[in-house]
């Protein structure tokens, strides 16, 4: 596959993916666009491994290394800011966790937190333990704890 | 840093996209080199000097501004 009909191929897949997400919406799927998010990505790699011209090396490495990690400085905030918000309204409302009811009396139907606090609870969570991971990935790979012989 | 790569290169009469392909990199990466953009690692660097046949410091000028002595 050429340089230049790999660019073609990931344009074309951008617009169908619109085209999944609105439908996805329409016939409110997420499972539709999620699928189609991950097979997309698949044949985007699996396309980019088929090309024989260079278009990977290790300036755009560099170029990448710096975008992602300027991009993270400056998200994490602000995913910190709007999941612990989001974190805070969800706990806000009630539980739903109700005295144990009498016998014959009809269960009381209250509105109770939904299951997004817990999962910005738990995006915030992983997000710290990837991080803390990598960071010690990367310190044992470039030699944090390496002991020297004098 | 400065380097002679252009110079080398227009004495072999090499393209930058030849130069590019036989040292598995991009033709941008090449010209980024040669304008000073982009300081090239130490193998791509030594990739280059094998290329050229001719030893890495006479191919890359360390400018001595860029030296921070502790």
């Amino acid at each position: 596959m050429r340089r230049n009909t790999f660019y073609l191929l990931i344009g074309v897949v951008g617009i169908l993916l619109v085209g999944v997400l609105w439908t996805s919406i329409a016939l409110s799927m997420p499972t539709l666009i999620q699928g189609a998010f991950l097979i997309s990505v698949l044949l985007v790699y699996a396309a980019r491994r088929a090309v024989p011209e260079t278009i990977m090396d290790e300036r755009t490495n560099v170029i990448t290394q710096h975008a992602a990690v300027a991009t993270l400085g400056v998200f994490w905030i602000v995913f910190f800011l709007v999941s612990i918000s989001s974190v805070v309204w969800e706990f806000s409302r009630p539980l739903g966790i109700l005295p144990p009811r009498t016998p014959g009396e009809l269960p009381v139907e209250v509105p109770h937190f939904g299951n997004l606090g817990l999962l910005q609870l738990g995006l915030l969570g992983l997000m710290i333990v990837l991080y803390g991971g990598f960071r010690v990935y990367y310190a044992r790979k470039f030699g944090d704890w390496e002991a020297d012989e004098e | 840093m400065k380097n002679k790569i252009r110079v080398l290169r227009a004495m072999r009469e090499i393209t930058q996209e030849e130069l590019a392909a036989a040292l598995g990199v991009t033709r941008q990466t090449i010209i980024a080199i040669e304008k000073g953009k982009y300081d090239p690692s130490l193998s791509l660097a030594l990739g280059i000097a094998r290329f050229f046949q001719i030893p890495v410091e006479k191919i890359f000028l360390y400018d001595d501004a860029e030296i921070v002595v502790p």
